[in-house]
């Protein structure tokens, strides 16, 4: 049996939780981003970073070898943990992909 | 430049001429004679000259093998031996772009992405403003392939 890593349930394939269809348009807990400049509070910071993760798993989706360091600029005028908007965004992000 | 002038017949305007810059030649003869007066080669004629042969040069044989399929003077393009060479990574420039424009929340969003050699850089602005920079290390990218 393949020890991939101490925490197998992390980064260990085979006991991937998230692995259906329908859940793979979910961000990957995987991903670490992090901030670099102008957080402007904690709702933004975590607003950015779920940006980023989601970014980070669609451009993973769609070419899997893509071994690139993804940089994320913001410059939203409010930081609106709103379903819609952020589904908004994220259709306007896929579409320069 | 050769020029055929009648001798003058002041020898005192013709001895203040001789300071110049050009050569009187057969100064003297006769009355009669005709002198033939030789200009000094000036920097012009030097400049005509050097012209003419670097026409004659480009004009050679030679010249023209070398510089034979229409390539310009002065820029390598010497493509061949660069992606022969393995060591070398040939980088699309400019690198890719591409752009996307939509209304959320009423708030025209501009979206912009550049996909350089080893970053991906997108960015997502309203009214302008670019004040948040998230960053994902590339072998976190990596680590959900594996």
């Amino acid at each position: 049996m393949p020890l991939l890593s101490d925490n197998p349930t992390q980064s260990d394939p085979y006991f991937q939780t998230i692995r259906s269809e329908d859940d793979a348009l979910l961000p990957s807990a995987r991903f670490q981003p992090r901030t670099l400049l102008g957080a402007g509070g904690s709702n933004r910071e975590t607003l950015g970073q779920l940006y980023a993760s989601q970014i980070a798993t669609a451009i993973a989706t769609k070419s899997p070898e893509e071994s690139r360091t993804l940089m994320l600029g913001l410059g939203l005028a409010k930081a609106e943990m709103d379903r819609d908007i952020f589904l908004q965004i994220i259709n306007l992000v896929l579409k320069v992909l | 430049m050769v020029q055929v002038h009648p001798r003058p017949k002041n020898l005192a305007r013709a001895e203040k001429r001789r300071s110049r810059p050009f050569l009187w030649r057969g100064q003297h003869g006769g009355e009669e004679q005709r002198s033939i007066t030789c200009y000094a080669p000036t920097c012009l004629h030097y400049h005509t000259l050097i012209s003419l042969l670097f026409v004659l040069g480009t004009w050679s044989p030679n010249y023209i093998t070398k510089f034979k399929g229409g390539r310009k003077m002065g820029i390598p393009q010497d493509y061949e031996s660069a992606s022969m060479d393995d060591t070398k990574v040939t980088v699309p420039f400019p690198a890719p772009t591409k752009q996307a424009v939509g209304e959320i929340n009423g708030v025209k969003t501009d979206v912009m992405s550049i996909f350089f050699a080893d970053k991906i850089m997108i960015t997502v602005t309203q009214n302008g403003r670019l004040a948040q920079w998230v960053y994902l290390f590339r072998s976190l990218i990596k680590a959900i392939i594996c």
